[in-house]
């Protein structure tokens, strides 16, 4: 028996990368495909039409943009990672000052995005006997998994004990431990232990298991993030950015205590790299999402446990 | 929630954050420079081609030199997240390309590591205490140098190059913040020194220097060093000469073009990365003025005749130099200040004449670095074994990846030390050859990889119908090619030793091999590398 699975993680909401997953099962001939979480963007492009039907907008700086060139440019705007908002001047003037209903915008444009991704999963995915797994994560808005459920050739994951073939388990979480922004997934240490300790007593065979989380452990080496003060800015020495260690203690003490096969996680998307601890293979491909690169690994399982791992950037 | 800025609605998420200011950029530009190294290369100039005008070369040659090194800058706008320029190239050419030169870069930093600890022990040290022994007419000082040539110089150079490449080996070993400490103050210690210099020469005319040069080395050995060199066949008429400022430009490059590496800077929301865009030049253009001063100020005192004479003894006929420390900036800066106050002589001195073995103990380290870096990105990307990406759960030391190349680096150590084999200009070779493919890889990026360019903030600069990211990269090429085709050809510069040479072609040469022979046997393993940059087109 052998599996190949592909994983990736932290699209951000770029289309560009996401339709680039789509494809992986196809590239990489992997069996399974796995969205290891962050899937959401985190700005709107509002596109302002003016009263002689030109419409303007601030990305990447300030232009105009022609009405037969919008389609184009909500493309490139998409495949960035951000949400685009046809608007006029008036309604823009109301929405940047009413946070309310400045969230109210994120959610919808935020879930219908998802919400086509999904269809986009389903139709693409259809007939190709790939099984493809996706989770939020913690940088994801909460209210949002409900779209992930009951689709048709996907698998949302989080919090759930999941047999991805007929040796190996998988357990997923998007949530992590608590970061400068206080993202909405962002959980305290004991919460997120908990969270992962409710899924490791249901697995039957540790051994073989995957730890599909989206933060990675601390101080693994895959987590080395810019060092930031108070103002969230990068502290830099005469070396360059200086970094330092985030990721979760309670994911690094999991993967001590039960000794998983394989640890797949993401959220610092400079972490890109390999380590192990114990037994376990930790792996964190990165993520280039910005550049419309799709960072990924390459897995082949077998009976005997990791056959051989590859990175990929495609 | 949401904060709003510019016309854009952003929600609060991970990852936004500020990018380092100028100051940061400007401080990463000038420490990835050598700038004590110049001294060195200032006295090479003036031995090998007496008529070049330095001026022009430093101020045009390190313009172009700008220009050049913005091409690592541009790529790293466009993949911010890559870390350097063996990914660059793997995956704007090939990956056989990107590890082929990547080999080339990280053979010359072990060589570079090698050359630290043998130039610190030869020259460095020895500098420091000569000068000194010379200011301050301290004989005891001055004995000591002997001990330096006698007969046990080459195991002493062993002893401090083992030293110091485990120093190197340490450095590279602990958190990136302690190394960063250490940098910015040896750097920022180099930077007064070497600021000092040039202030102290234009404050000492002639006549005071020659009256002190006299005083500290012996009566009239002003005058004589300049008989002894036209008595060796130097030329020491005035003027300048176009071919002998033109063949200036590979010691412009090998003193400024090392800015590069501060451009790895990560960011997340982004629009046109100001801080890349600024530390390459910021650095270039601190050098050039530093170079400028120290030129202008050795001529002012010590006279370009002098300087010459001085430098053409010590490369050509050093037992007729009457002097136990190479003719460096620093050493005759010493000289010059030797009258003043013995409270401010003692530490302006030593101040000036850390520049030299410091610079040794900043860019060895870096090099060491971007060595170290190296392997792990091969290893990931399974090109190497994966231990050697292994690093220590007690201490996060890359300690096989390091211990590899210092382990190299020391058995390059005993070549350097007990054979005439490798010639210094050989290894900035090794490390412009690899600047040779980055900047193709900027020529290439907006044909070869369409999507990538056009996601960057690059797409949007040109001129005319042209990407400025690839005028940017033609600019680079014919820079590189003019340095590398010069290192390999004028027979001033080192690597036109057949060793040297051939190892320059057989580096990348045998990477490019390796690169398939690897592919091959992870293929046999169940590892397909074809994976690891093959494109996936969206659906």
């Amino acid at each position: 028996m052998k599996t190949r699975v592909f994983y990736a993680t932290d699209v951000h909401g770029s289309e560009l990368v996401f339709r680039k997953f789509l494809n992986s099962g196809k590239i990489y001939k992997a069996d399974v495909m796995v969205l290891g979480g962050d899937l959401t963007g985190k700005m709107i492009v509002p596109i302002v039409e003016h009263s002689d039907h030109v419409f303007s907008a601030n990305w990447p700086s300030e232009r105009t943009v022609k009405p037969e060139e919008l389609e184009e440019f909500e493309k490139e705007v998409r495949n960035h990672g951000f949400y685009t908002y046809r608007t006029t001047v008036e309604e823009a003037d109301r929405l940047t000052s009413d946070r309310a209903k400045m969230d109210e915008l994120f959610k919808t444009l935020i879930a219908q995005t998802l919400s086509k991704w999904c269809e986009l999963a389903e139709t693409h995915l259809r007939g190709q006997n790939k099984k493809c797994f996706m989770q939020l994560g913690n940088d994801d808005m909460l209210g949002l998994d409900s779209i992930l459920e009951g689709r048709e050739n996907i698998v949302s994951t989080e919090g759930k004990v999941i047999q991805i073939d007929d040796e190996h388990e998988m357990i997923s979480t998007g949530y992590a431990n608590i970061t400068p922004w206080s993202c909405p997934r962002d959980i305290p240490e004991t919460e997120l232990s908990e969270r992962i300790e409710a899924m490791a007593k249901q697995v039957a065979n540790m051994k073989n298991c995957i730890f599909n989380f989206h933060c990675p452990p601390y101080d693994s080496g895959l987590d080395e993030a810019p060092d930031l003060d108070q103002d969230l800015k990068m502290k830099a020495s005469g070396s360059g950015v200086s970094t330092k260690p985030v990721g979760s203690v309670a994911v690094r003490n999991a993967i001590e205590k039960h000794q998983p096969l394989l640890a797949l996680v993401g959220h610092v998307h400079e972490g890109k790299g390999q380590a192990r601890i114990g037994r376990t293979l930790c792996i964190n491909p990165g993520s280039e999402y910005t550049e419309g690169i799709l960072r990924g690994v390459v897995i082949d399982l077998d009976e005997k446990g990791i056959k051989s791992y590859t990175p990929t950037s495609g | 929630m949401c904060i709003v800025a510019e016309k854009l609605w952003v929600r609060k998420s991970s990852g936004l954050v500020r990018s380092v200011s100028p100051l940061d950029a400007f401080a990463m530009g000038v420490n990835y420079s050598g700038v004590g190294l110049i001294a060195m290369f200032m006295g090479w100039s003036y031995a090998w081609y007496p008529h070049g005008n330095p001026y022009v070369a430093y101020i045009f040659g390190g313009i172009w030199c700008m220009i050049a090194m913005m091409c690592y800058s541009l790529l790293a706008i466009a993949l911010p997240r890559s870390g350097g320029d063996y990914i660059f190239v793997s995956r704007i050419l090939h990956p056989s390309l990107g590890f082929a030169f990547n080999l080339l870069v990280v053979w010359a930093t072990v060589m570079w590591a090698s050359w630290n600890g043998y130039y610190m022990a030869t020259v460095g040290i020895p500098t420091m205490i000569g000068a000194m022994g010379y200011a301050l007419k301290n004989q005891g000082m001055l004995a000591l140098l002997s001990y330096f040539t006698g007969p046990y110089a080459q195991w002493y150079a062993m002893a401090v190059g083992t030293a110091v490449i485990l120093s190197f080996m340490l450095l590279v070993s602990i958190q990136i913040k302690y190394f960063g400490r250490y940098q910015s103050l040896l750097v920022m210690i180099i930077i007064i020194g070497s600021l000092l210099a040039p202030l102290v020469l234009f404050a000492t005319p002639r006549e005071i220097f020659v009256s002190n040069f006299n005083s500290a080395v012996g009566a009239n050995a002003y005058q004589s060093i300049i008989d002894a060199a036209k008595g060796s066949g130097a030329d020491l008429t005035p003027g300048y000469a176009p071919y002998a400022t033109f063949a200036l430009l590979p010691v412009v490059q090998t003193g400024l073009g090392w800015t590069w590496s501060s451009t790895f800077v990560a960011g997340e929301l982004k629009d046109v990365k100001k801080s890349n865009l600024l530390a390459v030049p910021i650095g270039i253009v601190v050098m050039i003025i530093l170079v400028v001063m120290w030129y202008a100020g050795l001529e002012y005192s010590a006279g370009r005749e002098f300087i010459t004479a001085a430098n053409y003894l010590a490369n050509y006929n050093p037992s007729a130099l009457s002097l136990q420390v190479p003719p460096y900036v620093y050493f005759f800066a010493s000289v010059a200040s030797m009258n003043w106050p013995l409270l401010v002589v003692i530490p302006l001195i030593i101040l000036i004449n850390l520049a030299f073995p410091l610079t040794n103990m900043t860019a060895g380290p870096m090099n060491t670095l971007i060595g170290v870096r190296s392997m792990f990105a091969w290893s990931f990307d399974r090109l190497f074994p994966s231990y050697v990406s292994k690093v220590s759960d007690r201490w996060h030391s890359p300690y096989v990846s390091a211990g590899i190349h210092c382990f190299i680096a020391w058995l390059f150590l005993w070549v350097y030390t007990f054979t005439p084999y490798f010639v210094t200009l050989s290894l900035t070779g090794g490390l412009i050859a690899g600047m040779i493919v980055v900047s193709i890889s900027c020529i290439a990026l907006p044909f070869l990889k369409k999507e990538i360019y056009q996601a960057s903030a690059l797409s949007k600069w040109h001129i005319g119908k042209v990407p400025v990211v690839s005028v940017v990269g033609v600019i680079g090429f014919i820079w590189v090619m003019i340095t590398e085709v010069m290192l390999a050809i004028d027979p001033s510069y080192g690597a036109s030793n057949a060793i040297s040479l051939g190892s320059l072609v057989l580096t990348p040469l045998g990477g490019f091999i390796a690169y398939w022979i690897i592919r091959h046997i992870r293929k046999q393993q169940g590892i397909d590398l074809d994976l690891v940059y093959a494109q996936v087109p969206p659906v």
